[in-house]
């Protein structure tokens, strides 16, 4: 699936932050929205996640394949969010966290799906511990694992590493971009921080307007 | 006054003879026709709260109800009688004529008359209630005219109240027998007794026996309240209660808000002398534990103010066969015998009891109890309700500005 | 310039319409259409014409303002002290634990214990009675005197643990608390002492932020009726009770006289607030006067000390009040001056036993309207932005500060009108509009400071609004759920007013119950009652720490 924005213009409080952007991401490809503060990248990542509001004002396209995403409501856009903090639901077991992502059916196989998605990130055994009880670098692995198990078309990822410490970013983002890679998800990467876009990314860099 | 044919007056004299079987069935038919409406229905009872006597008795006569007849008794605590005369007045100015809120009232004396006078009541029916057979209209003549009112049916006698004066022994070894002795102790013993504020209806009762006792003109009392009479007629009883209040709780500068609160205060300690209209008030509370052994009660050698009290219907009461009926089983000698018993509420009865047969009169062998009153007292009836208004105007105006 | 935005979907809109709709409808408009009711019931000429033509106006009038202004400027003056004596202390976290029973004794259990403690026969005069030699209770004018002391006295024991309580809440907040520890800091650097800090630069600036709760306060105390039919003057009583006599009186005239009384409450409650705003800005010129003339005073020594023994008291004070309470439900006579009572009874007890229909009644309202209330508060919440809540701040709080009195007639009028006077729907929803200002201030830090994050995390799962809402949301908030619940649950089985307005007489709820009885003179069964109406909360609130402490476990 290719996620494709056209002619994108976001604007608050009538000061025009991105002039008709327009960019392409096809499967397995990443996109880098870089600038410095207030630039409105977080914005543009909200209008394509669905969660921008007032005072915020937007237009243009949005569109996957060829289905137009900005009728949708975020539920149903299939387009995953992952943050600075792992967001993990504290209250619910790892296993639960993952469940909660998997799409409804059988409940054994939801289960095996959710063990294997641990396993690969080698994280065999954690289902019944709870988010508290895990380190940093293990949350972001089972927030990136819960986002990926709701089997997104697109993902967008909004300054994932910068609440890690440098040596668990560098692991991190190996494992992240190695895990999208793998399965073909366009991904759009917002962030200050040159070391966190891949190789072979597109960026794009936005300026005080 | 012109002779009747005799053939004329005997015909009507033989059909009224021939027919009073008859009638009687009719009546006994119309009767069976009203407990069968009144199966199901709910009957709610607007009666004073204060008491957790009758509180009891009444909840006692909800199961029975229940069982009997199949009908369901809410009692509606009231502060005061006056609030569901309120009630039913506005329903009534509204156009609730039909759907009324209150069924029966427990009522009186002033709230009486003002119910009668405004056509608030519905009846007349308490005569042709078959309980009705035993009430004692003859020995307990306030069944039948109620504060110089005629009832006229629109009311059921309930029990018999008379004003009674309680004293704990322990303080009071030779209770006061008069309102001249009254005064006395209260000057050597002061801020031992008081009565409760008027307009509050014991507070009222004793301002009308101190103004019996005290010589006021009873002749005017006992007709409707005259306004040229009023200051001449009233007097004695102001002069009374300016000898008295200076002796009186807090110098008559306060007053309780009514008997139960006199009651525990005599229990306390605060109070030496109180006063009450149920004449085995205080064996209730002796027997319920509120009220040391010692106390006796008393009344004034000369007569105190008596009355029976009532139950009414409102006019547009809802449930008016059910509330037939719960009126002719609190009528009933199961039911009064139970209310006269020092174990449960002591309300003297208004039945007859020479009227009734042999077991029901064995219902109502009371054990004499402590704190009964010994020496009985006569009842002096009550002035006219019209002039219970003025009286208390008039209190208010001197004494309950405070 | 805006396109279709996602989530502005016809059914999300829809969706949000109806949820905002539902407590503007079922609590706004009630209760402004009330409050127009009753002010149209006391638009009558003849009533105000009346009402200042009686004699006890002036007194009455004087009896309730006196007694208002009095409790709330002590309570409040001794708000300040405790806090600034207290505050930084070992004692400080602990307090708003200490505090919290303290608030959960309601009112007229608190007035109902007090008085068994201070009346002529009460516990203090009979541990006297020795050493004064009295036979005899003494003529003491403690409760029910003239001047209204008792009353204050009772409204200040009860008005001291809320101001605190507010001012402990609104200085545990985070960025309040930050800027209190760096000015506090400063000042010391400066030379003052802790307290010279709170005194001279901390109480001008957060004076105004207890605002609202001062407010409710005075309002309160200027209108409440229970409190003064229990331990206030008796004649004149306050004109608070005046209106309330007005207003229940079998004439329809004399129930426009009461109802001009409860609006006179009203207009006096106005302007008081008028004036003490508008003296404000002079009174804190004079105050920075005073406070910027340099002088460093030493600590005083005695100042901590004197806060714990304030507070120490206050704490002691309550638990006499629940021991005299517990065990005067058990007591049959107890005739001055013997400290024990001469015969124990349990009858208080089996009467309430047998007045099972009154503590379900009591229970059962207190349930519906905490989760009514708390169904019309969260549709708000979760269908408009954070930033509207300021807007509608004043209609929340509006039966917190409008004469209950005046409210509640106006209610009756409405319920009237609709036929629901009597009826148990029309109390129970009474109920509920008196319980949601309670539980909206209970949860809304809470609630609008949740993460919304989680919910886009959630929803970009793919899952719908209502399974976050379910699954994660309400599981997250768990704890701050149970406790707005048992706040509104106390707050209901407190209620006095409405229960005797709406409910027309028909229901009695543990709280009129015992006001009828202890107002009637039987203590003993008054207080057994009145520790009926203390224990229903107390469950609640012990129900809402369990559910907090689970949660704390869990989550950490």
């Amino acid at each position: 699936m290719t996620l494709q924005l056209d002619n994108v213009t976001i604007a608050v409080h009538g000061r025009r932050l991105i002039r008709d952007l327009s960019a392409s991401i096809e499967p397995g490809c990443v996109l880098a929205v870089m600038g410095p503060s207030g630039s409105g990248k977080s914005s543009l990542l909200a209008w394509v996640a669905g969660t921008l509001e007032p005072p915020f004002e937007a237009r243009g396209a949005l569109r996957l394949d060829d289905a137009d995403l900005s009728v949708r409501p975020i539920q149903q856009r299939r387009i995953g969010l992952l943050f600075q903090d792992d967001l993990l639901f504290p209250h619910l077991t790892v296993l639960g966290n993952l469940l909660f992502a998997l799409p409804a059916g059988d409940r054994n196989e939801r289960v095996r799906a959710a063990e294997a998605a641990l396993a690969e990130a080698g994280l065999t055994g954690f289902g019944p511990r709870l988010p508290g009880s895990l380190s940093g670098g293990q949350r972001s692995r089972v927030s990136l694992l819960r986002a990926l198990l709701a089997a997104p078309a697109a993902l967008l990822l909004d300054e994932p590493f910068s609440k890690l410490d440098t040596a668990l970013r560098e692991q991190m983002r190996e494992f992240t971009f190695a895990t999208l890679a793998t399965r073909r998800v366009p991904t759009l990467l917002v962030t200050h921080d040159e070391a966190d876009v891949p190789p072979r990314a597109q960026v794009i860099r936005l300026t005080d307007a | 006054m012109t002779h009747v044919p005799r053939r004329r007056h005997l015909l009507i004299a033989a059909s009224a003879f021939a027919l009073a079987p008859l009638a009687r069935a009719q009546g006994a038919a119309d009767w069976s026709r009203i407990e069968a409406d009144a199966r199901g229905q709910t009957v709610y009872l607007n009666a004073w709260g204060g008491s957790e006597r009758t509180n009891a008795y009444l909840q006692w006569a909800g199961v029975e109800l229940a069982q009997r007849h199949g009908i369901k008794l809410e009692h509606v605590k009231l502060g005061d009688t006056a609030e569901v005369v309120k009630r039913v007045r506005a329903e009534k100015a509204s156009g609730r004529l039909i759907d009324g809120s209150a069924d029966l009232m427990w009522i009186n004396g002033e709230n009486f008359l003002t119910l009668k006078r405004e056509g608030l009541l519905f009846g007349p029916w308490s005569e042709k209630l078959p309980s009705y057979a035993n009430v004692d209209t003859i020995g307990k003549p306030t069944t039948r005219i109620d504060f110089s009112e005629p009832v006229d049916g629109m009311q059921a006698p309930w029990g018999m109240a008379q004003l009674t004066f309680y004293a704990d022994s322990a303080r009071v070894p030779v209770p006061p027998a008069n309102l001249a002795e009254l005064l006395d102790w209260a000057k050597k013993n002061p801020g031992r007794f008081t009565y409760p504020k008027p307009p509050q209806f014991h507070g009222t009762t004793f301002l009308k026996q101190v103004l019996l006792e005290a010589g006021g003109d009873r002749k005017a009392l006992y007709a409707p309240y005259s306004a040229e009479a009023f200051v001449r007629t009233t007097a004695p009883l102001w002069t009374a209660l300016d000898a008295l209040h200076p002796s009186l709780w807090k110098q008559g500068t306060q007053f309780p808000a009514n008997t139960p609160v006199m009651r525990q205060m005599l229990a306390d300690g605060e109070l030496a002398i109180s006063l009450t209209f149920n004449p085995n008030e205080a064996a209730n509370q002796i027997a319920a534990k509120t009220l040391p052994a010692s106390v006796v009660s008393y009344q004034h050698s000369s007569g105190t103010i008596g009355n029976t009290h009532f139950l009414a219907i409102a006019f547009n009461a809802r449930a008016k066969q059910a509330a037939q009926v719960a009126a002719n089983f609190l009528l009933s000698p199961l039911a009064q015998a139970r209310k006269a018993d020092i174990r449960h509420w002591g309300d003297p009865t208004v039945l007859a009891l020479d009227k009734l047969n042999a077991a029901d009169r064995a219902l109502f062998t009371g054990t004499a109890a402590p704190g009964q009153v010994n020496k009985p007292a006569p009842t002096l009836p009550e002035p006219h309700g019209s002039w219970v208004d003025p009286i208390e105007r008039e209190w208010t105006r001197r004494y309950g500005q405070g | 310039m805006t396109n279709a935005r996602a989530g502005g979907s016809p059914a999300t809109r829809w969706r949000n319409g109806w949820m905002r709709a539902a407590p503007l409808a079922l609590y706004a408009l009630p209760l402004m259409l009330a409050l127009v009711l009753a002010l149209a019931q006391a638009a009558d000429a003849d009533a105000w014409r009346a009402l200042a033509a009686d004699p006890q106006l002036p007194r009455a009038l004087g009896l309730s303002l006196g007694s208002a202004l009095v409790s709330s400027g002590l309570a409040l003056a001794a708000t300040l002290a405790l806090v600034s004596h207290l505050h930084g202390s070992a004692l400080w976290a602990w307090l708003s634990r200490a505090l919290a029973p303290m608030l959960a004794l309601p009112h007229a259990a608190f007035a109902i214990g007090l008085a068994l403690l201070v009346m002529p026969a009460g516990v203090f005069a009979r541990l006297l009675a020795p050493l004064a030699g009295w036979t005899a209770p003494p003529d003491w004018a403690t409760v029910n005197d003239p001047q209204g002391f008792g009353l204050t006295a009772v409204l200040v024991g009860k008005e001291l643990p809320f101001l605190l309580w507010n001012a402990v809440a609104l200085l545990n907040r985070p960025d309040v608390a930050a800027s209190v520890r760096a000015w506090l800091g400063s000042g010391a650097t400066l030379g003052y002492s802790r307290s010279a800090v709170w005194w001279r630069v901390l109480w001008p600036l957060l004076l105004p932020r207890l605002g609202w709760p001062l407010l409710a306060v005075l309002a309160y105390s200027l209108t409440v009726v229970d409190l003064a039919l229990l331990v206030g003057p008796a004649s004149p009583p306050t004109l608070a009770v005046i209106a309330w006599q007005g207003l229940q009186h079998a004439d329809v005239a004399r129930n426009a006289e009461g109802a001009a009384a409860a609006t006179l409450l009203g207009a006096v409650l106005l302007a008081a607030t008028l004036v003490l705003a508008a003296a404000y800005r002079p009174a804190q010129r004079a105050w920075q006067r005073a406070a910027l003339d340099g002088r460093r005073r030493p600590a005083p020594r005695l100042g901590a000390a004197l806060g714990r023994a304030l507070l120490g008291g206050l704490l002691g004070l309550y638990a006499a009040v629940a021991l005299v309470l517990l065990a005067s439900s058990f007591v049959g006579v107890w005739t001055f001056p013997s400290l024990l009572p001469q015969l124990w009874a349990g009858e208080a007890w089996l009467q309430v036993r047998g007045s099972a229909s009154v503590l379900g009644v009591s229970a059962g309202l207190a349930a519906f309207a905490a989760l009514a209330s708390l169904g019309l508060v969260l549709c708000w919440f979760e269908a408009t932005p954070a930033t509207w809540d300021a807007h509608v701040m004043p209609l929340v709080l509006a039966p917190l500060v409008v004469p209950g009195l005046l409210l509640m007639a106006g209610l009756y009028n409405l319920a009237l009108r609709l036929a629901l006077d009597g009826t148990l729907a029309g109390l129970a929803w009474v109920h509920t509009l008196v319980t949601l200002p309670y539980v909206f201030v209970a949860l809304a830090p809470a609630w609008r400071s949740f993460d919304r994050r989680y919910e886009w995390t959630a929803l970009a799962l793919g899952r719908s609004r209502w399974a976050f809402w379910w699954r994660v949301k309400a599981p997250l908030l768990a704890a701050p759920l149970a406790a707005a619940l048992a706040v509104g649950f106390a707050v209901s089985v407190a209620q006095y007013l409405p229960t005797q307005f709406i409910g027309a007489g028909r229901y009695a709820t543990v709280t009129t119950e015992a006001v009828t009885l202890a107002s009637g003179g039987q203590r003993h069964t008054a207080a057994a009652f009145a520790v009926l109406q203390a224990l229903l909360p107390a469950i609640g609130f012990a129900l809402a720490a369990w559910v907090g402490r689970r949660q704390r476990a869990r989550i950490g």
